[in-house]
């Protein structure tokens, strides 16, 4: 005995494609992350003391004041974290520099080991 | 017999498109459940990419900080000034105050640091900033 369709199928296929094409359109499969970001206020004193200050420039990196390349940066810190996990590193990039720059070296940081990253404000931005 | 045809086709045809509608079926569930529907945002935004595991827990108030700077809070475009002053507001009386930040990653990142700054003036707890997962190298 062969099973007899109530319904038509072609309207309920109609309806099942556009349901599909709706959800196909409609849904993200983005994989979103976050970080979590502090700030420092620069000129204030108290989150400031005992920081390391990493410089981020259009093409070079400064250390407290001081032009290193990015694996030298890295070693220092890195030892640094190893002695004191709870070691502060303040974030300041320049202005021009993406996002993504600063994020990528937020990155490098937290696998180095630095725990407590955060960016400084330019005193002028406020 | 001519019309006898005709009237044993139709089951056919169905049996025929059957596996067609099983897979249509399939992919719909597929869509549905691992897709998650949002709102799209009025402006194009990619995020910069990280290789942070956090995920973001409910996002109920966002920032938008779009590639040439602009603000948008819930949807609309908002002045540098008025931020922390509207935050305010809409964190009053909340018990989590923590606010996602959604820019763009080619977003001067001093502009999104003054726009951190403003949020934390406004007395947010947490600020997250929103980035997309790395893929696999």
């Amino acid at each position: 005995m062969r099973r007899r369709a109530i319904i038509s199928m072609t309207p309920l296929i109609d309806v099942v494609f556009i349901l599909l094409v709706f959800f196909m359109l409609a849904s993200s499969f983005m994989d979103w992350r976050t970080i979590e970001l502090g700030v420092a206020r620069a000129g204030g004193s108290g989150a400031m003391k005992g920081a390391m200050l990493v410089e981020l420039r259009g093409d070079e990196l400064r250390l407290s004041g001081r032009t290193v390349s990015e694996t030298d940066l890295m070693r220092t810190l890195s030892a640094r974290f190893e002695k004191d996990p709870a070691q502060k590193v303040l974030l300041k990039p320049e202005a021009g520099v993406p996002l993504q720059r600063a994020i990528d070296l937020i990155d490098r940081l937290a696998a180095a080991g630095g725990r407590d990253v955060s960016f400084v404000s330019a005193p002028e931005a406020r | 017999m001519a019309f006898g045809k005709p009237v044993r086709r139709r089951p056919d045809e169905d049996q025929r498109i059957m596996p067609l509608i099983n897979v249509v079926f399939l992919l719909l569930i597929f869509f549905m459940v691992a897709g998650q529907l949002s709102k799209t945002d009025p402006v194009k935004i990619e995020p910069p990419l990280s290789e942070s595991e956090k995920e973001p827990g409910a996002r109920e108030i966002q920032v938008l900080i779009a590639p040439d700077g602009r603000l948008l809070l819930g949807g609309e475009e908002i002045g540098a000034g008025d931020l922390s002053a509207r935050l305010a507001g809409i964190l009053e009386g909340q018990k989590h105050k923590t606010v996602h930040v959604k820019a763009d990653g080619s977003a001067d990142a001093l502009d999104v640091i003054a726009v951190l700054d403003r949020i934390k003036a406004a007395g947010v707890e947490k600020v997250r900033l929103l980035t997309s997962a790395r893929g696999a190298p």
